[in-house]
């Protein structure tokens, strides 16, 4: 078991149906490193995001955060450690993009009292970092798709979390927003040594923001390891069934498929 | 509590006092507050009718839009409430059956119709949501609602079937009771409706914090610590039990759990802790105004006040179904 460890997955197996989704999956993500999880739709990668969130259980297997399993922490502490950030939230009401960071902080106060000041000022702060604070009192059924994603990236980001979990946090947003969320990401985990694991089909980014690739065919993760040991032709080409290229240029690995 | 919860629950207590005052002088019958020590007959029309009456009005108002924006954000379904789920027809199906088979006997104090009521709402209940979780993704508002409609249906012909088959006074009495109104004489039933409604009142209370973070998504909710199947299944029993009493009580009345947390949205923002308080204080009003209107428009004659609600209360659905939009930009 590694020392440093503070997300752990030991031989994870979840099915929906009779096919496991899931498959006998061990990961390990330490204390201030980004992972990245990538792989094929379908292949089992949300799923997976789910169970180390707590959202899911796995029908064999644990979850470990600090070598405590995840199933004998109380939700509420729970939510204090881990932050969950979803592909997408379909948003109903009107909330403002405040009201909804604010619930970040709800872990941390009382079933009956509202959040404070500090609590205010953590939640701007969050969108501050992903240079969103002018959404703040927009309503977010009127936000674009990148824009509410940012919005919950923040409430993550207001949780205070050791452990963000993301799930394709990136996939509507920009050129500039992402570079940002990726920082963002990196500076975290430089500063207050937050483990993260994203999912991600943005392999460009990787490498610059990455300590930790997993990629995942059909429920089992059939590569793990610096980004520049996954991101290879063989591996892609398999990972994806598709003709993958990639090139290291200097720091950077540039990946393109061929049609 | 927050300085602006406190202030809009202040705002809205001297409402519903206002309210109160009015409904309790205007009627039929004017009481002259002068001759109360002296006249033992303006004294019963206070004390054992209209006071009743308008205390009865604003339980049932203050429940109904209570559990109108419990739903909404339970099923963040800005459209559910009792009424549109199917939960109130569930519950006059199960009243109905309970007066035709003769159960309109109290054990231990207990009225067998808010039971049997009880029952009708709450197997509503299960059956709707049932249908909004089929297959573990999350229903369309849309079929949501219709699905409602289609238990309301069911369930009015259910209750056409009893009454058919009833003897001619159950029959009758049933008609009575599905009419609804809120006459009450004296405060012995108040009391006893109390004894329910109150629990259920200080569960939901309870659960403004997790309701409001089931508002902004139910994945979200769950990564904040809300253990969403509990916090649902105990909204849902709360929900059924206040609904069931109010409407073994006052019959169908409609809409008050939609209208009053709209305004409620309208007035104070989306934040679902201020919301429950702000809809059941001010749905109390609402229909003690409502109620005080039923009973003065046609006088002596009265309208049936669920059938106010409804009038006042379809236009108003239509408005928002037509706003949807605005709602679920998705």
């Amino acid at each position: 078991m590694d020392h440093d460890a503070i997300v752990e997955a030991q031989s994870v197996v979840f099915a929906y149906a009779a096919t496991p989704v899931v498959n006998d999956v061990s990961l390990t993500v330490p204390r201030g490193a980004v992972g990245a999880l990538i792989g094929a739709n379908g292949s089992g990668k949300s799923t997976l995001i789910r169970l180390l969130a707590g959202l899911l259980t796995p029908s064999s297997g644990q979850v470990l955060i600090d070598d405590v399993p995840l199933t004998s922490i109380p939700l509420r502490e729970r939510a204090k450690r881990i932050a969950y950030v979803p592909q997408s939230t379909t948003m109903v009401f009107p909330f403002t993009a405040l009201e909804v960071v604010l619930t970040g902080r709800s872990p941390y106060s009382g079933r009956f009292s509202f959040e404070n000041h500090d609590d205010k000022q953590i939640a701007l702060a969050a969108l501050e970092v992903l240079d969103a604070v002018h959404l703040a009192h927009r309503p977010v059924t009127e936000l674009s798709g990148g824009e509410r994603q940012l919005v919950t990236v923040a409430r993550a980001l207001a949780q205070e979390p050791d452990v963000m979990l993301l799930d394709e946090p990136a996939s509507a947003l920009d050129l500039k927003h992402r570079t940002q969320l990726a920082r963002a990401l990196r500076r975290l985990s430089d500063e207050r040594g937050i483990a993260a694991l994203t999912i991600t089909h943005d392999l460009m980014l990787l490498d610059s923001v990455a300590d930790l690739v997993f990629a995942m065919k059909c429920g089992r993760i059939v590569a793990a390891g610096a980004p520049e040991n996954v991101l290879v032709e063989n591996v892609l080409s398999d990972v994806y069934d598709a003709r993958v290229r990639s090139e290291r240029r200097g720091e950077r690995t540039f990946i393109w498929s061929e049609l | 509590m927050s300085l602006r919860l406190r202030t809009i629950v202040l705002i809205l207590i001297a409402g519903l006092v206002a309210s109160v005052g009015i409904a309790v002088c205007v009627g039929y019958q004017t009481i002259d507050f002068y001759s109360l020590q002296t006249d033992p007959i303006a004294r019963a029309v206070l004390f054992r009718l209209r006071l009743p009456r308008v205390l009865m009005a604003a339980i049932v108002g203050a429940s109904l839009a209570l559990v109108g924006a419990a739903l909404q954000a339970l099923f963040r379904n800005p459209l559910a409430e009792p009424f549109t789920l199917g939960v109130s027809g569930g519950a006059s199906l199960g009243a109905s059956l309970a007066i035709a088979l003769g159960l309109g006997i109290n054990i231990a104090g207990v009225p067998i119709i808010f039971v049997a009521a009880f029952l009708g709402a709450a197997l509503s209940v299960v059956v709707v949501y049932r249908l909004a979780h089929a297959g573990g993704g999350v229903m369309l508002p849309g079929a949501l609602l219709l699905a409602g409609v289609v238990l309301n249906l069911c369930a009015s012909a259910c209750v056409l079937v009893i009454q058919y088959v009833a003897d001619y006074n159950r029959a009758l009495q049933i008609l009575r009771w599905l009419i609804g109104s809120l006459d009450v004489v004296g405060f012995g039933l108040i009391w006893r409706m109390l004894i329910f409604l109150v629990p259920g009142w200080l569960i939901l209370g309870a659960y403004a914090r997790d309701l409001h973070l089931l508002a902004t998504g139910e994945e979200s909710a769950a990564s904040l610590g809300v253990d969403v199947s509990r916090t649902e299944k105990i909204v849902f029993i709360a929900s059924s039990l206040i609904v069931g009493v109010t409407v073994s009580v006052g019959g169908t009345i409609g809409f008050v759990g939609l209208i009053v947390p709209h305004a409620a949205r309208l007035l104070f923002g989306q934040d679902v802790r201020v919301l429950l308080p702000a809809s059941f204080l001010l749905g109390a009003s609402f229909l003690v105004l409502a109620d005080t209107l039923a009973r003065t428009a046609i006088a002596p004659g009265e309208l049936p006040v669920g059938a106010l609600t409804a009038l006042l209360g379809g236009p108003v659905f239509l408005l928002l179904l037509r706003r949807q939009r605005r709602y679920s930009a998705m």
